[in-house]
């Protein structure tokens, strides 16, 4: 007979423990428990059998591992809760003594607690820290971006910003900001640290709502635990590329909300601020001097910032290793038919040089914060904004000769709107900001045109974003295109299927007859056909019929010097590009899609399509045979596969004939236009 | 003293030429006045004066009686020992209050602890777990690189350093993430890209149609919860009604029939019991009744099997026909993680895992400016959740009334408190 076994002495009942028993456990009380569980990262668990832990088990009652209970035991913080329990009622008692002398003694002796050693317990190594950085960074900017209140206390908000801010400040050094997105919650980064993605979400400005279903203490116990984290990540990051941590943090600077202007690196080896600094040092002097005073301060202002920046920047060159990042492409072995491995976006080289020969400046209507913080991790030096947008701007002068774009968000309004208005003004001398004119040479942007060019890597076409225009659509960063799904940001040679383009031509040289071309006048600006206005356009998926419309729009709002230089460009760029896309498409072996590709000489009508139709015949043929081979099981899986593919693949060839259309009607107007 | 007017008691009788004015006596007044005048000269009216500029005190003592005085009365050397003072104060073995320590009192105005001070201190006694938060050190920034400590090295090389608590494997295993599914959740999802603020048009009618279908979903179901309820209610009602009716009727019945009736004999059909035992011909006739029904109803079913294996060719084929219509029907590819993942039915904790709010943006509201945007949803909450959905923490209702201590209602037995006279 086998080993009569005790019952409850193994297995789950032994294995887990419920709360309650933990807490009578351990002596301490149920917050307690809760913030320690929290600090170690010990969670709820769930037995197979709850009738088999306890009996007295109902559907609420919370299970733990004995074992991970049984450490705790061991933690140095359980004894530092209880101690100060104790010293709490001796404090008590004190003042009930009314010996306040003693209570004061007895409280100096309250003992103080610190995270640090559990940091290193639960992240063994950095790269540990890095992957679980997500949570605590949307945490800690959600936090610092709270109204203070009882629940949360304004030191704990003040702390939250200056953490943020130091890590900010590391990613724009380093360049290591990948993507962002405008979402209607918030706003979301993704950074590469040390070859870790981290993701985080920013929230707007002044919109977040305290509510009560949330408990406040279990969220604050979070922030405690992941502000010491994050203080040792950018110690770590910090002294990883030389810089001395904690960075200096001006305080008056800060209350005039100088925000990332507030902090300033030091290198380790040369005591001065760095270059990434907005190199401003007149500004503040100056800002009660007129226009032209301010512009000559300025300049020398920088002058001064240019003769710092140069030692500074190549010394920490010379310790921190720069390698040569110019990413490697990965391509496929399997050939044409394999999925598309996806490709590293920016290197941190291009990343760096962006932005890195603009000056911008930020309209008040404009969200500060997150444009400052991306158009200097994308290498722009000098960001100015008004004065109203806080402290620490390269320039707050609007006027200011430097600025190369400056970020406007407001519906553009015709050009004498305001000239009553101005005409008063001129007289005064000085030009007021309430009169919106147009500075010449100096381009205007709205803010998506920044999040698009970080999003591509490289900078797009500016009409299409500019004040008044209607936008392209804002595309998440995130979503891969899939094999055969239509791709607005790629030029269409890249993703049509062989043979396409002509069977298309020929689909429409049927149905031209009876269409006519409506579009035939276009902007001046769709003369310039390059990859980048390939990129620009065709994002806009559903509106095409306004498409050319809305650009010819945005074309004339340019100033009209800017059009003079672009007409003269256009008629030599637009034959030289051409006959480019000529060279590079043979070279492919493609066939260069055309305006008169139907009427090419030497190909009869309907042969391609017959050439299209054998060629699917024979992949479908091939398909077939593989899926013979397949077993019962995986059958149903390829065929499930395939249906989506092929939706997928008809919705793409749909989105291509249309964009193909519009191509085309562009090319016509240009020809036109250039006859 | 001279302005006075004439006094009563100085003229008792204001008849005759006594009472006159010019015939009051004034003597007393001028002589005053007088006075005043030669003191002034003299340097100053006495009575004004002050008292060190009539008065000098002596203090000086007379020399000659001092010495008169000391040889009459020597003093003991003994008492001119006991008189000499040390300059340091002596040894005080009295009780005196704790803020008199050593002979010199602090000024009342400068308490020992200020009251803010004696706030905190009262906050720390009894302001119970609140307070705890305070005591960790969290706002001093980090001053060495916890990844590349070097370990302390002990003075004491001949001791074994001390033994470390293993940590459990356990802790290290994943949380329970609340999906149906059983896959980990992230920390922070990749956004919908029907969420940008200005969408493609495609991405964002993907979203809408899909949160529309599930809010339809649930109106539906609502409704339809509704209806049910409203159903249950009615037939509820209707039997009550209809029993009440019943009861009214027997009761107007009753009272009518013990009116006229008066004693009717209760005829009431009682089930009597079998007074003979079966006798073996029923008890065989029952046996054979029962068994062939027990035949009839194995034919039937025989038959039935029958006829379903005749008829699985065909079932065979219908089944083929499904489950092509299960493969052409299209498969739903989520496009980015954060879709709605449908949660567990066994959650942690007693409250349910709040639904996330519907970030949406209607047609009527979709903005192409920055500026223009309004946002959707909440973070706090989203993080809340999101906590909740990786099984970090588990989900509690917050407690907006605690449970008070179960009261009694008594009668006070001072209605016993009353005395004859």
């Amino acid at each position: 007979m086998a080993k009569i076994k005790k019952k409850g002495a193994s297995g789950q009942a032994k294995n887990y423990i419920t709360r309650t028993q933990a807490v009578r456990k351990l002596q301490i009380s149920l917050q307690d428990f809760r913030r320690l569980c929290i600090f170690k990262g010990i969670h709820p668990r769930e037995p197979r059998n709850k009738k088999k832990v306890s009996k007295k088990a109902t559907p609420a009652t919370t299970f733990y591992y004995t074992r991970d209970i049984a450490y705790l035991l061991h933690e140095p913080l359980l004894q530092k809760f209880r101690d100060h329990k104790a010293t709490a009622k001796k404090i008590a008692r004190a003042l009930g003594r009314d010996e306040v002398s003693d209570a004061k003694r007895l409280e100096n002796s309250l003992p103080r607690m610190k995270l640090d050693h559990i940091v290193k317990e639960r992240y063994p190594t950095f790269v540990d820290a890095l992957r679980d950085l997500d949570d605590a960074l949307s945490m800690l900017f959600l936090f610092a971006n709270l109204p203070s209140t009882t629940a949360v206390p304004a030191k704990t908000i003040a702390l939250c910003q200056r953490l943020c801010l130091e890590f900010e400040h590391y990613l724009i050094v380093s360049h290591s900001l990948k993507k962002t997105f405008l979402s209607i919650k918030g706003i979301y980064y993704q950074a590469t640290v040390q070859g870790q993605d981290i993701m985080w979400l920013v929230p707007y400005r002044f919109v977040q709502k305290m509510t009560g279903d949330i408990d406040f203490r279990i969220m604050g116990t979070f922030i405690e635990f992941y502000t010491t984290l994050l203080g040792f990540v950018n110690y770590r990051l910090y002294t990883s590329i030389g810089l001395v941590y904690p960075p200096k943090f001006n305080a008056s600077s800060d209350e005039s909300g100088g925000e990332l202007g507030a902090i300033t690196l030091e290198s380790k080896s040369i005591s001065g601020p760095l270059a990434i600094q907005n190199g401003t040092s007149g500004n503040t002097a100056s800002k009660a001097a007129s226009a032209a005073a301010q512009a000559a301060a300025d300049k020398v202002a920088l002058q001064n910032g240019d003769a710092e920046e140069i030692p500074a920047q190549e010394e920490p060159s010379a310790e921190v290793e720069v390698v040569d990042d110019k990413i490697d492409t990965f391509e496929t072995v399997t050939g044409e038919g394999a999925d598309v491995l996806p490709q590293p976006q920016v290197s941190n080289t291009e990343a760096a040089t962006l932005f890195s020969s603009f000056t911008f400046f930020l309209s008040r209507e404009t969200p500060r914060a997150p444009l400052e913080f991306i158009l200097k991790a994308f290498g722009c030096k000098r960001v100015g904004w008004d004065a109203v947008l806080g402290d620490g701007a390269f320039t707050t002068n609007e006027r200011d000769p430097n600025i190369t774009h400056q970020i406007v968000d407001r519906p553009n309004l015709p050009p004498n709107a305001f000239s009553a208005i101005k005409g008063g003004e001129d007289e005064a001398g000085a030009p007021a900001p309430g009169a919106r004119s147009r500075v010449p040479g100096r381009i205007y942007v709205q803010p998506q045109w920044v999040w698009d060019c970080v999003n591509q890597g490289k900078l797009l076409r500016p009409d299409l974003y500019a004040p008044g225009a209607t936008l392209p659509p804002h595309l998440s960063p995130w979503v891969k295109p899939k094999k055969g799904a239509y791709d607005p940001t790629a030029p269409l040679e890249e993703q049509e299927k062989e043979g396409e383009a002509e069977l298309h031509a020929e689909e429409e040289g049927e149905e031209s007859d009876a269409e006519e071309v409506e579009h035939a006048n276009g902007g001046p600006f769709d003369a310039i056909f390059d990859d980048e206005v390939e990129a620009g356009e065709g994002m806009d998926v559903d509106g095409s019929e306004s498409e050319g419309e809305s650009e010819a729009e945005a074309a004339a709002e340019v100033d009209d010097e800017e059009e003079e230089d672009d007409e003269e460009l256009s008629e030599t760029e637009v034959e030289r590009l051409r006959y480019q896309r000529e060279l590079e498409a043979e070279a492919a072996g493609q066939p260069f899609a055309t305006a008169d590709a139907g009427q090419m000489p030497g190909k009869k009508p309907g042969e391609a399509k017959k050439k299209a139709e054998l060629k699917k015949r024979a992949e479908k043929e091939e398909l077939d045979r593989q899926r013979m081979m397949l077993p019962n099981k995986k059958r149903k899986l390829f065929d499930k596969m395939q249906y989506g593919n092929q939706k997928r693949e008809a919705e793409a060839e749909k989105l291509r004939k249309k964009r193909r259309k519009l191509e085309k009607e562009k090319l016509a107007a240009q020809a036109a236009k250039a006859k | 003293m001279a302005t006075l007017p004439p006094q009563q008691h100085a003229q008792p009788s204001r008849k005759g030429k006594k009472a006159w004015r010019k015939n009051v006596d004034l003597t007393q007044v001028e002589s005053g006045l007088s006075t005043v005048r030669d003191e002034v000269i003299t340097g100053g009216v006495v009575a004004e004066k002050a008292s060190e500029d009539l008065f000098t005190i002596d203090v000086a003592p007379s020399v000659p009686t001092a010495r008169a005085y000391a040889k009459s009365h020597k003093p003991l050397k003994a008492d001119e020992i006991l008189a000499e003072r040390s300059a340091v104060p002596p040894l005080d073995g009295r009780k005196r209050p704790a803020t008199v320590t050593d002979g010199v009192l602090p000024d009342k105005k400068r308490r020992a602890v200020s009251a803010r001070e004696m706030d905190r201190l009262r906050k720390i006694a009894y302001g119970g777990e609140a307070k705890k938060a305070e005591v960790l050190k969290t706002d001093v920034s980090a001053t060495y690189d916890p990844w590349d400590a070097q370990p302390v090295q002990s003075a004491y090389t001949f001791l074994d350093p001390p033994r470390k608590a293993r940590e459990p494997e356990t802790i290290r295993r994943a949380p329970l993430a609340m999906t149906k599914s059983g896959r980990p959740v992230a920390a922070v999802q990749t956004p919908n890209p029907g969420k940008s603020y200005n969408p493609a048009f495609a991405d964002w009618a993907a979203l809408v149609e899909k949160e529309g279908t599930k809010a339809v979903d649930e109106e539906v179901k609502r409704l339809e919860e509704e209806r049910l309820e409203a159903e249950r209610i009615a037939r509820i009602e209707a039997a009550q009604a209809e029993e009440e009716d019943k009861k009214m009727e027997s009761e107007w019945e009753s009272e009518w029939e013990t009116e006229w009736d008066g004693l009717s004999d209760a005829d009431v059909d009682l089930k009597v019991k079998r007074p003979q035992r079966k006798t073996q011909a029923e008890r065989n006739r029952i046996r054979r009744r029962k068994e062939e029904e027990r035949r009839r109803t194995h034919e039937e079913k025989a038959k039935k099997r029958e006829q379903q294996v005749a008829q699985a060719r065909a079932l065979v084929k219908q089944l083929d026909k499904r489950e092509k219509a299960k493969v052409k029907a299209p498969v739903v590819e989520s496009e980015s993680e954060e879709e709605g993942e449908t949660l567990r039915r066994r959650r942690l904790g007693k409250a349910p895992i709040p639904e996330g709010p519907l970030e949406v943006v209607l047609a009527d509201e979709l903005q192409d400016s920055l500026r223009l945007l309004k946002p959707e949803g909440n973070l706090l909450t989203d993080r809340f959740r999101s906590l909740l959905l990786r099984g970090k923490i588990e989900s509690r209702a917050p407690i907006t009334q605690r449970k008070k201590p179960r009261r009694t209602t008594t009668e006070k037995w001072s209605y016993k408190d009353w005395k004859l006279k």
